[in-house]
C-alpha cells in the first residue's frame, strides 16, 4: 500500500462518547459548511446515530471492506430513499395559500412520504424498559484509514492519502463517479453526489487546518467530547488517550482498514433487576461495545472505572483532567501557520 | 471579554499574527509548551475579523477553501429566542449574507479548577442563517384579504399598514378603553432595543401587558412558596462543584446543551450524578443512576429522602433553625401561625414566633415580615427547637398549644418509608434507598430543576418536597449545591415614561430602573419596615399599581371560552370549583385581570399564542371572533400569524441590535450585532414601534381623542404617545445603538460596557448579580464578576431574609385555602386524569430541534428528524396499540381528536406518550395539534393572594396552566387528506 508507505504523520480525532449528547451540533456545523448543494443535500459527512439501531445509511455495517488478506471487497451502494434518506422538500407556501380550505387543506410534510433519514432510528435503542433499556450515541465520520479501502478501489486512482497529514481525498478533477469507493467503505463515508457526478467525503475541514483551526464538527461541538491533533504527538491528547492511557478505541477495528477516528466507550447506569432493583451489570451490553470496538473495550473501560475512582477518593488523575477539558482550547493539538494566513 | 490575552488576540492584525506565529516557532525550539500560543493562533486566525477571501482558484481544493472564506466577521447570538442559553456567535458576511455562523468560544473560565464555558452553541444556533433565509421567513408587510386565516394576502406599503393599525388601536381604545388592546409579551423577546421598544409602546397605550410565565407551565411556584421566588440558581459551572448532583425534572443534554458538559465532567471530577425521570433521557444514559419514576410522583420519593435525611442524623441543624421555618410556631387549633396579634391585641399578625426554651415563651422570630426590629436572621444567644409542644396564653386569656413547623413536618414525614414511597412511584424500595442514602451522605447535594418541571397539577408540591431534601441538608446558598432553577441577572431597561434614565416615571420588567428603586429604598427603610415588604410595595409601586398587567391565565379563563371545560376536568379536585376560587380572587383583588370587559385587539410580539395555548380550538370560536384588529410583528410566518389581520415583518436576529436576555447559567452579557441589514422590507422592532407611535400620535390628534382613563391607572393621551415614545426627539428611529448604551448605562451589572466594544467581542462578563430589588434576583450582593456566580449568599451569608412570611425558607403554608386542600405542607397527590381516564399520559418535553416554533418547521432540522411531529411510545405499547413505528395513531380524549405519526423508543415508559413540543398546528392535519386535547389544568391554590410571599408578582407569582396531567386513548387512525400510498 502505497499510501503507508508516504504518510508521515497522520492527524486523528478522539470522540469521549461519554460526553456526547446527541445534539448534532457537529452534524450541522459539518452539513452548512460543506454539504448545502442540490446534489449532497441528502449527504452528511459528520452524522450521529443512536445505537442500538441502524443508523445512516440504514445498516451501513457489513458491506465493503478488506478480506482478511487485504483484498478490497465489494460492497454496496446503498439507496437514496430506502438507505440514505432524500433531503426531502417541504410545501410551506402551499400550506399558507391554501390554510382556509376546512378538512381538506394541506399540513406541512415532506413531498414524498420519508422512508428513511440521517437520523431516523433518533434515540429508539433497544431492550426492556426499564430494567435493561439502553441507547448511546456514535458520532461517525470519515476514518481517514491507514489502509483506505476507498483508496484502493478507485480505478481512476482519484482518491489520495496525504503525506503530511494522512487526510483520505477525494481528487474531485479525477473523480469520475464510478462509486466503486462507495461500495468498498465498510464505514459508508463517500458519498455519491448526483448533481455533479462525482464522490466526495470528509475532508477533515482542510481549509481550516491549514490555518490551525480545528474541524468544524469538533470546534463547534458544545459537548467538548472531540480531541483533535497528531497520533505522534506525545504531548498533545490524541497520543495520550490513544496509546498512553488506552481509552480511545477504533470503530470496528476488524474491517481492518486502521480508521483514524478513536472512541472512549460509553458507560452508562446499571441495569435493575426484574424488581427494580439497581445491579452491578452494565446497562450497556458490554458484548455489543466489543462488537464496535474489539476486545480492547474490556481494559479501556476497566481504565475509565479506575481512573475515576481515584478522583473519588480524592486523588488525581492525568486521564479524568485530560476528558474534563478544562480548557478547552487545549482539545486542539494542530499546527498552525502551514500557509500564510490572509 | 474573556481575559486581557484574548483581547490581544482579537485585535491582532496580520504583522503581529505572524510575529505571534513566528514566537510560537521559537517557543517550540526551545521545547516550551506551546498549547497557549496555539489557541492565541488559533483565535486570530478567524476571530479578528478581517476578510479571508482566497484569490485562487487553482485547483480542486481551493473550490472547498473557498467555502470557508467571508468578506467580514460580525458578532451574535440569537437574542430574541426563549432559550436558557446564550452563546457568542461569529457571524460570517459574504456579499452581503449571514453565510455561516460559528462560536466564538472566547470565555474563560470563572475560577481555576472549573472547566470553562467554551464553545457554547447547539445545533440549532449554528444554522439560524437556514431559518433567517428560509421558507418561514416573512419579509414584507401583508395585509389580510378575505376571510380570517383564509390564507389570502395582500402586500402593503409600511406607511399604509402603520397607518390602517394606528386608526384602528386608536378607534379601539377610544371605544373600548385601552385594555381592551393586549399585548402578549410571548417569548419572543431580548433584553435591548426590541422589548424597550414593545413595552414602552404598550405601557404608554395603556394596552394590556399579559405575562403568560405561568400560563406556559413555567412559573415554579413551589420554589415562590418556599423561598419567595422562583428563579434559583447561578452559573451553570457551579453544577461542575457539586458531589451529588440529581437532574430532578429536568433534561440538559436537550434543553440546556451548552451547559450539559459540567455534568459530565463533574463525573469525571467524582461527582455521581443522579437522574430522576420517567424517559431514559440524554441525560439519563450518563448517569451513575436513573431513577425511572412513575410521573407525577415525584413528591412521594423526595418525602421519602427527607425523612431519610433526618432520620439518619444529616439534618444541619443550625442551617435549619436559622434558614428555614422549621422552628416557627404554629397553633394547633387553627392551623395558622402563631402571631402578634393572637398574643396581645393590636399585637402585629404579621410577625411570627419561634420557642425561647430559655426563658420559655414564644419570641418573635428575626427576619419575619412584621418585625423591622431585627432585620436580619441571626437568631443570636440561643437555638429555637425545631420540635417540641408547647402552650402559650392568647391575647384573650386563653390557652393554645403550639407547635414549630418542624414537629408537623416531622409527622407528616413519618409515614413516608422508602416502602410505601416505592409503592407511589413505582420504583424498588432499594433503589429509593441508594438514591436518598447517597443524598445523606453529600457533601454538596445539587438538584437541577427546570421550569418543565412545573407542567404537573401538583408541581408545587413536587418542587417544595424536593427543596426541602437540600434545605435538611443545609445545602441552598452553599457553594456547589443547593436549587437550581435558572436564575437571572438583572439587566436595565429605559422606562415607560417620559424621561431616561433614573428620572423614569415607571419601570417594569426587563424595563426596571435602578437609580428610581434605590430612592424608594431609602424612604421604606427609613420607615424601618421588613426587607420583604419592601420589595413587595415597591413591585406595587413600579408595576402593579401603574401598569395593566394580567396574567395570561386569568385572561384565558375570563375570554378564552375554556372556564367550563376547567371545571368539569377539574371537578372534586380541590373543594370549590375552579371559577370560584377565581372571582373570590378577583372579588378580594388577589389577582388583576385585564382587560376589564372585554378584548378587541391583540397585538404580539413574536410571540405564538394560537400554537402555544392549550385548547386553541376555544381561542378560535371564542375569542378570535371578538377581535377586531389581530397583529402580528415578527421574522417568522406562525400558525397564529395566519389568523392574523397584518403581519409586521421584524428583523431577522443577524439583522438587528440586541441583547440575549440574562439567564444566569452564562453570566456575560452577549450582543447581538446588526451583520447586515433586514431581509425585504423587513425592519427591527424599534423602529417599527417608534413610527407606530407617531402614527397612533397623528392618529388621534386628527380624531381628536381625549385624555382616556387608561386602565383606572391613570390617563393615557395618544396624542402625545409619538413624542413621549421619542424621549421628545432624544432617540430617533434608527437609533437602536444609543438605545442599547442606554440600557447597557442603567443597571450597575452592565456599566462600563459599550457598544462599540460589544461589536468587536460580543460578550462582557457582568459586573454583578444585581440588586435584591429587581424582579431578576439572584440574591449575591458580593459577586462582581470575579469567580463562579452562585446564588443566595444574600440569606445564607449577609443573613438578610428570605422574601417570605417568615422571612425563612418556608414549608409550611398557613394561607386558608392552602389548609382547606391539605398543602400547608409539601405533600403527594395523585395526578388527576386531564381529559378524561384514558391509558396513556400525554406528557410534553422541550425539544432537542426547535426553541419553541422557532426551527420547527426548517427543512433542514426537519431532515434530521422524521419531518412531521411524532408521539413516542415505548414498543411493546406500540405493538399493544397496534401501531407500527411511522404509522398514524389518532390520539383523543374528551375534549378533542388529533392525528400524529408514532415512533418507537426504548426510552418511552410503558403508559406514557411523549411529544416533544411547539410544532405549529399547520404542521398537523387538520392544522391541530396536541394542545386541541390538552385542556392545560390550573391549580386554583395559585389565585391566592396578598398574603406573604402568595402575592400577585410579574413572573413570580401568579396561576398558571399545567399538561403534563393530561391522558389520551391512542388507536390506530388514519387522518383525512392522505393519499392511499400514504400509510396505514
Amino acid at each position: 500500500m502505497a499510501a503507508e508507505a508516504t504518510t508521515t504523520r497522520q492527524i486523528a480525532m478522539v470522540l469521549d462518547l461519554n460526553k456526547c449528547i446527541g445534539c448534532q451540533t457537529c452534524t450541522v456545523a459539518c452539513k452548512k459548511l460543506w454539504n448545502t448543494d442540490t446534489g449532497s443535500g441528502y449527504a452528511y459527512w459528520n452524522n450521529v446515530e443512536t445505537l442500538p439501531g441502524a443508523g445512516y445509511p440504514r445498516n451501513w455495517t457489513g458491506s465493503g471492506g478488506r478480506t482478511a488478506t487485504g483484498e478490497v471487497k465489494t460492497g454496496k451502494v446503498p439507496n437514496l430513499d430506502d438507505e440514505y434518506g432524500r433531503a426531502w422538500s417541504f410545501n410551506h407556501e402551499e400550506v399558507r395559500a391554501r390554510s382556509g380550505e376546512g378538512a381538506s387543506k394541506p399540513w406541512l410534510r415532506p413531498d414524498k412520504p420519508p422512508r428513511w433519514g440521517a437520523n431516523w432510528d433518533e434515540d429508539r435503542g433497544a431492550g426492556d424498559y426499564p430494567a435493561e433499556n439502553h441507547y448511546f450515541y456514535l458520532p461517525r465520520l470519515c476514518n481517514h484509514c491507514t489502509h483506505p479501502a476507498c483508496l484502493d478501489a478507485c480505478p481512476r486512482h482519484a482518491i489520495e492519502k496525504r503525506g503530511e497529514d494522512g487526510i483520505v481525498l477525494v481528487d474531485q478533477d479525477r473523480c469520475h463517479g464510478y462509486r466503486f469507493c462507495v461500495e468498498a467503505c465498510p464505514y459508508k463515508k463517500v458519498y455519491f453526489d448526483p448533481q455533479r457526478q462525482v464522490t466526495t467525503k470528509c475532508i477533515f475541514c482542510l481549509p481550516r487546518l491549514e490555518e490551525g483551526v480545528a474541524p468544524a464538527c469538533a470546534r463547534q461541538c458544545p459537548g467538548r467530547l472531540r480531541f483533535v491533533g497528531y497520533l505522534d504527538d506525545e504531548d498533545g491528547p490524541i497520543w495520550k488517550l490513544v496509546h498512553g492511557f488506552g481509552v480511545a478505541l477504533p470503530l470496528h477495528p476488524e474491517f481492518g482498514l486502521g480508521p483514524n477516528v478513536y472512541y472512549v466507550p460509553p458507560t452508562g447506569p446499571p441495569r435493575l433487576d426484574e424488581k427494580g432493583r439497581p445491579t452491578g451489570q452494565p446497562r450497556i451490553p458490554t458484548s455489543y461495545l466489543v462488537e464496535l470496538f474489539g476486545e480492547r473495550v474490556h481494559e479501556a473501560l476497566g481504565t475509565l472505572e479506575r481512573e475515576r475512582a481515584k478522583r473519588r477518593r480524592g486523588e488525581a488523575s492525568e486521564l479524568m483532567d485530560l476528558l474534563i477539558a478544562y480548557d478547552w482550547n487545549r482539545s486542539f493539538a494542530l499546527d498552525s501557520g502551514t500557509r500564510e494566513v490572509l | 471579554m474573556a481575559s486581557p490575552e484574548r483581547t490581544s488576540g482579537w485585535q491582532l492584525d496580520r504583522r503581529r499574527f505572524l510575529k505571534l506565529s513566528g514566537l510560537a516557532a521559537a517557543a517550540a525550539a526551545g521545547g516550551l509548551p506551546l498549547f497557549h500560543l496555539r489557541e492565541e493562533a488559533v483565535a486570530a486566525a478567524i476571530a479578528d475579523g478581517a476578510a479571508r477571501n482566497p484569490a485562487r482558484l487553482g485547483t480542486w481544493e481551493d473550490l472547498y477553501r473557498q467555502r470557508w472564506s467571508w468578506d467580514r466577521i460580525a458578532r451574535g447570538t440569537h437574542g430574541w429566542l426563549n432559550c436558557r442559553s446564550a452563546c457568542n456567535f461569529d457571524l460570517y458576511v459574504k456579499d452581503g449574507v449571514v453565510v455561516r455562523e460559528e462560536q466564538t468560544a472566547n470565555y474563560a473560565a470563572s475560577e481555576p479548577g472549573v472547566p470553562d464555558f467554551n464553545p457554547r452553541g447547539c445545533q440549532k444556533g449554528a444554522c439560524y442563517t437556514e431559518v433567517m433565509y428560509g421558507p418561514g421567513r416573512l419579509s414584507v408587510p401583508l395585509k389580510r384579504v378575505g376571510e380570517r386565516g383564509g390564507g389570502k394576502w395582500q402586500q402593503i406599503p409600511w406607511d399604509q399598514a402603520l397607518a390602517e393599525i394606528a386608526e384602528k388601536l386608536v378607534a379601539i381604545a377610544e371605544k373600548d378603553g385601552t385594555d381592551s388592546i393586549i399585548h402578549d409579551l410571548g417569548p419572543h423577546f431580548d433584553h435591548g432595543p426590541t422589548t424597550a421598544a414593545r413595552g414602552r409602546f404598550f405601557g404608554l397605550m395603556g394596552a394590556t401587558l399579559s405575562d403568560d410565565w405561568a400560563e406556559i407551565g413555567d412559573l415554579n411556584h413551589g420554589a415562590t412558596l418556599t423561598f419567595g421566588f422562583p428563579h434559583v440558581g447561578g452559573g451553570s459551572d457551579e453544577w461542575f462543584l457539586s458531589d451529588y448532583l440529581v437532574v430532578w425534572m429536568m433534561n440538559p443534554a436537550v434543553t440546556q446543551i451548552p451547559d450539559a458538559h459540567f455534568l459530565f465532567e463533574a463525573k469525571y471530577d467524582g461527582a455521581e450524578l443522579v437522574v430522576i425521570d420517567p424517559q431514559y433521557s440524554a441525560t439519563a444514559v450518563h448517569a451513575d443512576q436513573w431513577i425511572p419514576i412513575r410521573p407525577g410522583t415525584d413528591a412521594a420519593l423526595a418525602l421519602a429522602t427527607a425523612r431519610h435525611i433526618w432520620d439518619s442524623g444529616a439534618i444541619d441543624l443550625p442551617y435549619v433553625r436559622e434558614q428555614t421555618d422549621l422552628p416557627i410556631l404554629v397553633r394547633l387549633d387553627s392551623g395558622r401561625f402563631l402571631t402578634g396579634a393572637d398574643l396581645r391585641d393590636g399585637g402585629d399578625a404579621e410577625r411570627v414566633f419561634v420557642w425561647d426554651p430559655g426563658g420559655g415563651g414564644p419570641v418573635p422570630a428575626p427576619g419575619c415580615l412584621g418585625n423591622g426590629e431585627q432585620p436580619r436572621l441571626d437568631m443570636g444567644t440561643f437555638d429555637p427547637p425545631i420540635e417540641g409542644r408547647f402552650s402559650v396564653k392568647l391575647a384573650d386569656g386563653t390557652e393554645a398549644g403550639v407547635v414549630p413547623v418542624g414537629s408537623l413536618l416531622r409527622e407528616q414525614l413519618e409515614s413516608w418509608t422508602f416502602e410505601r414511597a416505592a409503592e407511589v412511584t413505582g420504583l424498588a424500595a432499594e433503589q429509593i434507598e441508594q438514591f436518598a442514602g447517597g443524598f445523606a451522605r453529600a457533601e454538596r447535594p445539587m438538584v437541577l430543576s427546570s421550569w418543565g418541571s412545573n407542567r404537573f397539577f401538583h408541581s408545587d408540591l413536587m418542587n417544595r418536597a424536593k427543596i426541602l431534601c437540600l434545605s435538611l441538608k443545609g445545602a441552598v446558598g452553599r457553594k456547589g449545591s443547593g436549587y437550581h432553577s435558572t436564575g437571572w441577572i438583572e439587566t436595565g431597561g429605559i422606562g415607560f415614561g417620559e424621561h431616561t434614565g433614573l428620572r423614569g416615571r415607571l419601570a417594569l420588567f426587563m424595563n426596571m430602573d435602578p437609580g428610581m428603586l434605590f430612592d424608594l429604598a431609602v424612604q421604606r427603610v427609613r420607615g424601618r419596615i421588613s426587607a420583604q415588604r419592601l420589595t413587595w410595595e415597591l413591585a406595587g409601586e413600579m408595576g402593579e399599581d401603574l401598569a395593566c398587567l394580567s396574567n395570561a391565565a386569568s385572561l384565558n379563563l375570563a375570554y378564552q371560552g375554556i372556564a367550563e371545560d376547567l371545571d368539569r376536568e377539574q371537578a372534586g379536585l380541590y373543594p370549590r370549583p375552579l371559577t370560584e376560587y377565581d372571582r373570590e380572587a378577583r372579588e378580594k383583588d388577589w389577582m388583576p385581570v385585564f382587560p376589564r370587559e372585554r378584548a378587541r385587539a391583540w397585538v404580539t410580539g413574536g410571540n405564538n399564542v394560537l400554537r402555544r395555548s392549550n385548547l386553541p380550538q376555544r381561542s378560535l370560536e371564542h375569542m378570535w371572533p371578538g377581535l377586531e384588529l389581530i397583529v402580528d410583528v415578527n421574522p417568522k410566518f406562525t400558525f397564529t400569524g395566519m389568523h392574523a389581520d397584518y403581519l409586521l415583518p421584524a428583523a431577522g436576529y443577524y439583522e438587528k441590535r440586541g441583547i440575549k436576555y440574562a439567564v444566569a447559567y452564562i453570566p456575560y452579557l452577549h450582543y447581538c450585532d446588526a451583520a447586515v441589514p433586514p431581509l425585504g422590507e423587513s425592519k427591527n422592532e424599534w423602529e417599527i414601534f417608534w413610527k407606530l407611535a407617531q402614527e397612533v400620535q397623528r392618529a388621534a390628534r386628527e380624531r381628536g381623542t381625549p385624555v382616556l382613563d387608561g386602565c383606572g391607572k391613570g390617563p393615557v393621551d395618544l396624542k402625545k404617545i409619538g413624542d413621549v415614545f421619542s424621549f421628545h426627539g432624544e432617540f430617533g428611529p434608527d437609533d437602536t445603538e444609543q438605545v442599547t448604551q442606554t440600557i447597557l448605562d442603567n443597571a450597575e451589572t452592565t456599566k462600563g460596557m459599550t457598544v462599540r466594544a460589544l461589536e468587536q467581542t460580543g460578550v462582557e462578563k457582568y459586573k454583578g448579580a444585581g440588586g435584591p430589588g429587581g424582579q431578576p434576583q439572584l440574591f449575591n450582593d458580593d459577586w462582581k464578576g470575579e469567580g463562579v456566580l452562585r446564588a443566595c449568599t444574600h440569606f445564607t451569608e449577609a443573613k438578610w431574609p428570605w422574601p417570605t412570611r417568615t422571612g425563612r425558607q418556608q414549608f409550611y403554608v398557613d394561607h386558608p385555602w392552602f389548609l382547606e386542600a391539605g398543602e400547608a405542607l409539601p405533600t403527594h397527590i395523585e395526578s388527576p386524569k386531564a381529559g378524561g381516564d384514558f391509558p396513556f399520559q400525554l406528557i410534553s418535553c422541550h425539544a432537542r430541534w426547535s426553541i419553541h416554533s422557532i426551527w420547527r418547521d426548517d427543512p433542514m432540522m426537519l431532515r434530521l428528524q422524521r419531518g412531521e411531529p411524532c408521539l413516542y411510545l415505548n414498543p411493546r405499547d406500540g405493538e399493544k396499540v397496534a401501531i407500527p413505528d411511522g404509522e398514524w395513531a389518532e390520539v383523543s380524549n374528551r375534549v378533542g381528536r388529533v392525528y400524529m405519526r408514532v415512533k418507537y423508543s426504548t426510552m418511552v415508559r410503558p403508559g406514557v406518550a411523549y411529544y416533544f413540543h411547539a410544532w405549529e398546528p399547520y404542521q398537523f392535519p387538520n392544522h391541530q395539534s396536541y394542545k386541541w386535547v390538552t385542556p392545560g389544568l390550573m391549580n386554583p391554590l395559585h389565585f391566592a393572594g396578598r398574603e406573604g410571599q402568595l402575592r400577585w408578582r410579574f413572573g413570580v407569582w401568579e396561576p398558571g396552566t399545567h399538561v403534563q396531567d393530561t391522558r389520551v386513548d391512542i388507536k390506530p387512525g388514519r387522518p383525512e387528506g392522505l393519499a392511499p400510498a400514504e400509510g396505514a
